[in-house]
């Protein structure tokens, strides 16, 4: 894997932006709340470096809550979801959830997973249709609820097993105004997926 | 019409489509500028006709943008292209003063159909 240089950068941030747009808004619609956004950021990580990126997150001590969602066809990759600075209760009252709905972890899981889902299908259709690639997700699963930052372990030994050596990291950040709650997204796409996402930038840059 | 224009957004991917979908006929000066406090500086210091504004910006955002031009009284007719498509982003940008709204990813004949019904050319 090669580095993007600085200008394929600047292109898949843009991209990516449109695919965080399109999350945003069904996850405002969803919520019927509105979504703020921040600038995406783009760039490539050894697999190794994730602690570190993990450790970057802001979450001041709150409740972490994690899914992961891999993605094959044209792109293949996974996404991490990352719900942080609120608990499930609190995205659970915008979806019309009372808190004895959560009483059992299952109905917990499913708020998570339904959200990822929408938000993974949103962003990942919409950087596939610019960059001509088919991303397929496949079912998104919990691998924490409500955890700490010490949590995260479970993500590194998730991969621990994995044959990724470095991962093109799409990193987004929504954050739910009127409740300080941040969900994050980190988009790792690997080797293949890469050469394939370099191949369509170039293509993008020349149109 | 010749245009005093301003492009401002953090992608310069971005403010070359932009720029790409400008007739050259439509244009007397063009700028740019990559963020909010960046794009403050030339509208105070450039009589603009027209700001072509992002909202996702590092530093200074498009609707901060809006809200500094504003209160210094600054009037340039503003189409906001922004990728941020939640109905409450478009509303926020209007009640702000943006004159129209345009979702990312757009095209030339969407630029142009609503500098037309604006009456800009």
């Amino acid at each position: 894997m090669v580095a993007l240089t600085e200008e394929k950068i600047d292109v898949l941030a843009e991209v990516t932006n449109i695919g965080m747009g399109q999350a945003a808004a069904a996850l405002s619609d969803l919520l019927g709340a509105f979504v703020q956004l921040t600038v995406p950021s783009v760039r490539l990580i050894a697999v190794g470096d994730l602690p570190a990126v993990l450790a970057e997150l802001p979450t001041e001590g709150q409740p972490v809550t994690c899914a992961v969602q891999p993605f094959g066809g044209g792109l293949r990759g996974e996404v991490l979801v990352i719900l942080a600075g609120g608990r499930l209760e609190t995205m659970a009252a915008h979806l019309g959830l009372e808190a004895g709905d959560l009483a059992t972890g299952a109905a917990g899981a499913a708020v998570v997973l339904d959200v990822a889902s929408m938000l993974n299908g949103a962003c990942l259709a919409a950087i596939g249709d610019q960059l001509g690639l088919d991303p397929q997700l496949s079912a998104p699963r919990l691998l924490f609820e409500n955890g700490t930052d010490a949590s995260f372990h479970t993500v590194l030994a998730a991969h621990e097993d994995s044959d990724w050596s470095r991962a093109l990291l799409l990193r987004v950040k929504f954050c739910i105004e009127a409740d300080a709650f941040c969900c994050h997204l980190l988009i790792l796409v690997d080797d293949a997926g890469f050469d394939a996402i370099d191949d369509a930038l170039e293509r993008l840059m020349n149109e | 019409m010749a245009l005093n224009i301003l492009i401002c957004d953090d992608s310069k991917f971005s403010r070359k489509r932009v720029r790409a979908a400008l007739e050259e006929s439509w244009i007397g000066e063009i700028h740019e500028a990559e963020d909010g406090d960046q794009a403050l500086e030339v509208c105070r210091s450039e009589a603009l006709d027209l700001i072509l504004l992002d909202l996702t910006m590092p530093i200074m955002d498009g609707f901060q943008l809006l809200a500094a031009l504003d209160q210094e009284d600054i009037r340039p007719t503003v189409i906001v292209i922004s990728a941020d498509v939640q109905e409450g982003a478009r509303a926020r940008a209007l009640e702000l003063g943006a004159a129209e709204f345009i979702p990312k990813p757009f095209d030339k004949p969407k630029l142009q159909g609503t500098l037309q019904r604006l009456g800009l050319i």
